[in-house]
């Protein structure tokens, strides 16, 4: 049985057969062809499928993609604007916040969320902040390092002159 | 890995979401945040035919007070549990309690209701709602009826909802003057783990800001379901609150507690901390009580 | 050296950086094609079982399925990454006779999408023989024991084209039960040295199973193209070494076999082996004429993906009374699990992360690796480093107090110098150790916060929290030989002045596409920006030893560095007839060639390349290549620990910080203080990036990661029960680069980003020890263990001296 469903990502509408039991996440990755959404646990536990959902972040495959309707779904790819990039996308390549890259789009998605909710948090709120986004290769401290350097209303600076 | 197909339904009233649940019986699962039921899914756990989201139906979330009360809806997510005013001045152990669940990304989708219906030894929410004397209601078959939490959960992973039953609110009586109270939990990683042990007390001091009146120790992951520290609480009421009566009813609750070895620890190191995290959360608890005069 | 370098050293933005900020990088699992199949792998429930019969009947009738394969289909298949005249390949893609652990392949489908080829799987009726299980290796080495791999495996062996010599039968070692390797390795007189030693100490350790963790899971997606060519992409690590295996195993030319550039979301080791899934995904394309991808699970991932060898190490030091190791017995067993997996490979690195580190004159070692029943072990982030440096610091550590000295003294007593020559030949061309220890002791304010040796520890302590220090050393290689054994780059250049590299290097997160780009700016004279990369792909690029055994920056490096001053070459060849100059008057800077001293007589390299191509067709190519390990053309011996075996080695040093609660035994790395000699770094932000994820994953080896099994069933194969480290973890990072040179490297560069994981094991648990002073021998360093330990502690033995 296929559910005919509706999704509105990166601001573009998607009208979809899918059926109930498919995460947001596969339906993403497998159906609307956005694979900056990486699948790295399927649990919960990582981190790297974080999208965000009405500009709150979540991990697309604990929600089902039906349950995604009727939502603004940000993803990776909806953060650069004609070609430039996101100010947090940029400070993560300033400062070598990046390595494999499998983490990445999970993690610029929090940070963006974590500067929007307060342009200036503390280093323990940034960590407490990013703690579902597991990373193996930068032991996080080029990845705080960008963060912390985008705060303080930087980014939002950065966003005004885009 | 792979979830079976299922049929999927989306009620928008309580009554016909209950009816559905009643209908398909074992073979149907709600649906709420779904941060447990995906994962028993994908497990294969859980192979249910039907899965019935409640989130359209309306009545099922929201953090209000209403007569004395606090009322909490099923489907109110733990993020908003964390951020409540309402909750961090009244409530402040349910609220550390919420901060400790999952990371960020699992908050904002996780519920209250699913927490609670999922029934883990080691719910995050669980000791402190019952540590503030949580009523829990129901609605299915026969209408709505009420319990004190503590009679909520029957085992590992189980419950006392009958057939159809859908949990739909907590009612949290508001602390009277003089409480103060308090969440700790130990797990090897800060976040992103599962409690070795978590501890919920909630202290209420007699007029003279010395005496304890009341005491709620409750503990969480060393017993097959979140647990009263019955004889400890006991030992606190009456007496003066000071760090030796902590430290002896910590103890006690220390035996109390029925402790398994697993994969995340093992028994006796549960138990030291049970000790252990009772007597630090009864010493946080306590100025809080004294503030709240 | 004495030139200035304008883009190598300098911490410049990585080249993949956009396309990885942007979702746009391209890993296994985002590549779909059309008509693609699901595939799926039917694993062992057993740890120990006889494969009586398999019925696949049902699986094939199941519509959407198109392809179910078993054993059969691969009995002729027998390959593994040990494949010696000694150790023979012991491993088939689907298992023939028998399963050998919970996760052994079994049987693969592929069907039109994962769910239906996971019900396929459970209509597949396989019928077992249960055997008895061994879990221990020493439980498994007695006579009595299941024996895990019945026959001794007959065959040749792949690596005799490549000049691997057959043994004979004379092998001196008597035959013990599931041993599966065995090195022995001596020289000096130990029993002599010993005797002449003013102290001698015996200690035991133990380290747990770990899982990699790399964030993207294993996924292999091929395409048999029925004119005769096989295109895949792996989560890899070196395309040409699996390119090699897969076309043994496929009975296939080299050259049809095609493997196609994708980024690795990180690998740390455990994506160079070439695994089941993989030949499945390309056995079953062919079957079915469709393109197969199979993903595995993140609980796959943790079970069947090889781990890090559970070890025990025995070790007997002798040293004398100024602190000089004068002799020393090593003993290692690892548990090898269903397969040898490098098995035999380990047991001989474990010596040969000692040699380079500590001048150690008298040795005996032994190690031995064992078959068991439990998940099998490979290679991971330092490949034995972690486990033997563990044991070997934390031993020096105890005999520094056992003879009242300062370890961090001891350690400077016995240290390698530059110049040395290791007992198998290699000699240290470069070598700072003696610097990182010196550097990594002041900035971390080692003699104040460690305080004299045997000194009181109590005025640390705050509320339950104690602070103590600790410190550790380590080495790693700049790459080893192992097929394809050289690199090889090419440079062509553009009539617009850039310039592309094309590399058989795969970026997995290290930055090699970078640095390596770096080097071929720097080498041209033109900027970063103006150089492109095609890298990862068989059909394009040209061999390359691949992105392990840490030779990336010595040896590709120096490959391209060659490539690019080829191609820098015929550049000013051309100009210098064109400019009217000789070639080595002529410089360039900035993409501009001109006469020294001459801002007249100047062109562009741009116009330089379209000079060439108009004037002879050449379009400027350049190419380089290096062989792995120079001046020799014998491999190492295993068994023996005899033969050169690398170039360069890197060397490093840390500090530990760590807090203790003593009431709960938690234990808490606050601050980490390395120093490391990776000669010239090519990128300072990407060697500190290394050096950072090097410090999170020892702590969190160090302190908390642990496979857990229950008769050979891994307990916690989530990232929730199976805990690496997370934001909250990371501790205050201090320290960097010791000034060095490496002649072999190019630029003066050799190994950073695996050798540091090593030491922060040791380092922390000494630091435990400096704190409350209980020694953990046994990793994970656990809250439980420490706890007990305070427990058990009757007199702190450290304020009773
Ligand atoms: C990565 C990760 C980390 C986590 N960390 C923690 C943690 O630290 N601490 C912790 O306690 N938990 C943790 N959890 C578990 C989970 O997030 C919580 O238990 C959460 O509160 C469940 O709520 P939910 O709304 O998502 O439940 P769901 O998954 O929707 O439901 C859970 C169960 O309850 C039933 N159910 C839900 N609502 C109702 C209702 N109103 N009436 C009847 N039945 C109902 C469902 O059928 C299901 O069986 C974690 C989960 C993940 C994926």
């Amino acid at each position: 049985m296929k559910l005919l469903i509706s999704l509105k990502v990166n601001g573009q509408t998607h009208d979809l057969a899918i059926a109930p039991h498919h995460t947001l996440l596969g339906v993403l990755r497998e159906e609307v062809g956005l694979t900056g959404t990486k699948r790295g646990c399927d649990d919960g536990d990582c981190g790297t499928c974080t999208v965000l959902i009405d500009g709150n972040p979540i991990t697309s495959c604990m929600l089902l993609a039906v349950d995604a309707q009727e939502k603004e779904i940000t993803t990776i790819e909806g953060l650069a604007v004609n070609g430039q990039l996101h100010p947090v996308q940029q400070a993560f390549i300033d400062h070598g916040g990046l390595q494999c890259g499998f983490c990445t789009p999970g993690v610029i998605l929090t940070a963006k969320y974590l500067l929007e909710q307060d342009p200036a948090p503390t280093d323990e709120q940034i960590r407490l902040g990013l703690a579902g986004n597991l990373c193996r290769c930068t032991g996080y401290v080029l990845i705080l390092e960008a963060i912390s350097a985008s705060r303080d209303g930087k980014m939002q600076k950065a966003e005004a002159t885009r | 890995m792979t979830i079976y197909p299922f049929e999927y339904f989306e009620p928008k009233e309580l009554e016909e979401a209950s009816s559905a649940f009643f209908e398909h019986g074992s073979e149907a699962a709600i649906l709420a945040g779904g941060t447990d039921l995906l994962n028993m899914l994908k497990a294969n756990i859980l192979k249910p035919k039907v899965v019935i989201n409640i989130k359209g139906v309306p009545g099922l979330s929201g953090i209000e007070e209403i007569d004395g009360e606090l009322q909490l809806g099923t489907l109110t997510s733990i993020h908003d549990l964390e951020t409540s005013k309402i909750i961090q001045e009244n409530f402040p152990a349910l609220s550390e309690a919420a901060s400790f669940l999952g990371s960020i990304q699992i908050r904002f989708l996780a519920t209250v209701g699913g927490n609670i219906c999922r029934a883990a030894p080691s719910a995050e929410t669980a000791p402190p709602l019952m540590a503030y004397d949580a009523q829990v209601y129901m609605y299915g078959p026969n209408g709505e009826r009420s319990l004190p939490l503590k009679e909520f959960f029957s085992g590992p992973g189980q419950t006392v909802l009958a057939e159809g039953e859908i949990l739909t609110k907590f009612k949290l009586p508001i602390p009277a003057l003089r409480s103060g109270s308090a969440y700790l939990r130990h797990s090897i990683r800060q976040l992103m783990d599962l409690a070795i042990v978590n501890v919920a007390v909630s202290l209420t001091l007699d007029e003279d800001s010395e005496t304890i009146k009341e005491a709620r120790i409750v503990l969480g992951a060393v017993a097959p379901t979140p647990m009263h520290a019955s004889a400890a609480e006991k030992e606190l009421i009456g007496k003066p609150a000071t760090l030796e009566i902590f430290e002896k009813a910590a103890q006690t609750a220390a035996q109390e507690s029925k402790p398994i070895s697993d994969v995340r620890s093992t028994q006796d190191y549960r138990r030291a901390m049970v000790q252990l995290f009772t007597r630090r959360a009864l010493e946080k608890a306590l100025p809080r009580a004294a503030q709240k005069n | 050296m004495t030139t200035e370098l304008k883009v190598v050293g300098k911490s410049l933005p990585r080249v993949d950086a956009y396309a990885k900020v942007t979702g746009q990088a391209e890993f296994t699992m985002d590549v779909n094609l059309p008509g693609m199949l699901y595939g799926k792998i039917l694993r062992s429930p057993h740890p120990h079982a006889r494969i009586k019969n398999i019925d696949t009947s049902e699986a094939e009738k199941l519509n959407g399925v198109l392809g179910v394969i078993t054993g059969k289909d691969t009995k002729d298949m027998r390959y593994a990454f040990v494949d010696t005249p000694r150790y023979p390949a012991d491993q088939y893609p689907l298992a023939q006779d028998k399963v050998r652990y919970i996760g052994d392949e079994v049987a693969a489908v592929a069907a039109v999408n994962p769910e239906t080829a996971q019900a396929a799987l459970d209509l597949i009726k396989v019928e077992y023989e249960i055997l008895p299980a061994v879990f221990d290796p020493y439980e498994a080495m007695k006579p009595d024991a299941p024996t895990i791999h019945d026959a001794e495996i007959q065959g040749d062996s792949i690596w005799e084209e490549w000049g691997a010599e057959k043994t004979k039968k004379s092998d001196a070692n008597e035959k013990v039960n599931n041993v599966s390797g065995r090195t022995v390795i001596t020289y000096g007189d130990p029993d002599k040295a010993f005797a002449e030693s003013h102290h001698i100490r015996e200690d035991r350790f133990e380290t747990a199973a770990t899982a990699h963790c790399a964030l993207e899971p294993h996924a292999a997606v091929a395409h048999y193209d029925p004119a005769g060519q096989m295109h895949l992409w792996l989560s890899g690590m070196g395309i040409y070494y699996k390119r090699y295996v897969l076309s043994k195993v496929l009975e296939m030319p080299t050259s049809q076999v095609r493997l196609h550039k994708v980024y690795i979301g990180g690998a740390f080791g455990g994506k160079m082996d070439v695994y089941p899934y993989e030949i499945c995904a390309a056995l079953l394309s062919k079957k079915t004429g469709r393109p197969v991808k199979i993903e595995l699970t993140r609980g796959e991932v943790f079970t069947t993906t090889r781990l890090r060898f559970p070890t025990y190490i025995d070790i007997k030091t002798g040293v004398s009374k100024d602190g000089k190791i004068l002799s020393q017995h090593i003993r290692t067993v690892v548990n090898n699990g269903g397969y040898r997996g490098t098995g035999p490979v380990v047991i001989y690195l474990f010596h040969g992360w000692t040699a380079p580190v500590y001048r150690v004159k008298n040795m005996r070692y032994e190690g031995i690796s064992v078959w068991t029943n439990i998940p099998v072990g490979g290679p991971q982030r330092g490949h034995g480093a972690p486990q033997i440096r563990f044991a070997i610091d934390s031993q020096l550590d105890m005999i520094a107090e056992d003879i009242g000295m300062d370890p961090a003294e001891m350690m400077l007593k016995n240290v390698r110098k530059i110049g040395e020559t290791l007992p198998n030949g290699d000699v240290l061309n470069s070598c700072g150790l003696i610097d990182c220890v010196t550097q990594a002791v002041e900035l971390s304010d080692w003699k104040e916060k460690r305080g004299a040796p045997g000194s009181d520890r109590t005025e640390r302590k705050n509320g339950s929290i104690v602070r103590g220090v600790g410190i550790s050393t380590t080495t790693m290689i700049s790459g080893a030989p192992y097929y394809p054994f050289a690199s090889a780059g090419i440079v062509k250049l553009h009539d617009d002045g850039a310039a592309t590299l094309i590399s058989g290097v795969v970026e997995m997160g290290q930055g090699a596409e970078t640095t390596l780009s770096q080097i071929v700016a720097e080498e041209l004279g033109i900027s970063l920006d103006d150089v492109r990369i095609v890298a990862g792909d068989t059909e394009q690029s040209p061999i390359d030893m691949g992105s392990f055994l840490s030779g990336g920056a010595t040896v590709t490096g120096a490959a391209i560095r060659l490539a690019a001053a080829d191609a820098k070459r015929q550049l000013l060849e051309v100009a210098s007839e064109r400019l009217d100059a000789m070639v080595e008057e002529l410089d360039i800077s900035d993409g501009i060639v001109c006469v020294r001293d001459r801002p007249d007589r100047c062109m562009s390299i741009g116009d330089v390349v379209n000079y060439s191509v108009k004037k002879t067709g050449d379009p400027i190519i350049g190419h380089g290549s290096r062989k792995i390990l120079s001046g020799t053309s014998r491999y190492p011996s295993l068994a023996k620990g005899t033969g050169r075996w690398t170039d360069a080695y890197g060397f490093n040093a840390q500090v530990a910080e760590v807090e203790v609660d003593t009431e709960t035994g938690q234990v808490k790395l606050v601050r980490a203080t390395t120093f490391h000699d990776c000669g010239t770094p090519l990128n300072p932000q990407i060697v500190a990036g290394q050096v950072h994820g090097c410090v999170s994953t020892g702590q969190g080896q160090a302190l908390m990661e642990e496979i857990v099994y229950d008769d050979g069933r891994v307990l916690n194969p989530t990232f929730q029960d199976y805990r690496l480290p997370i934001t909250l973890d990371t501790p205050e990072t201090a320290g960097t680069e010791v000034e060095s040179f490496e002649p072999a490297g190019p630029f003066g560069a050799k190994e950073v980003g695996e050798g540091v994981v090593a030491q922060t094991l040791a380092a922390i648990a000494n630091a435990v020890y400096d704190a409350v002073g209980v020694r953990i021998t046994t990793l994970p360093i656990t809250p439980q263990k420490v706890l007990a330990a305070l427990e058990n502690q009757k007199k702190p033995p450290k304020n009773n001296k």
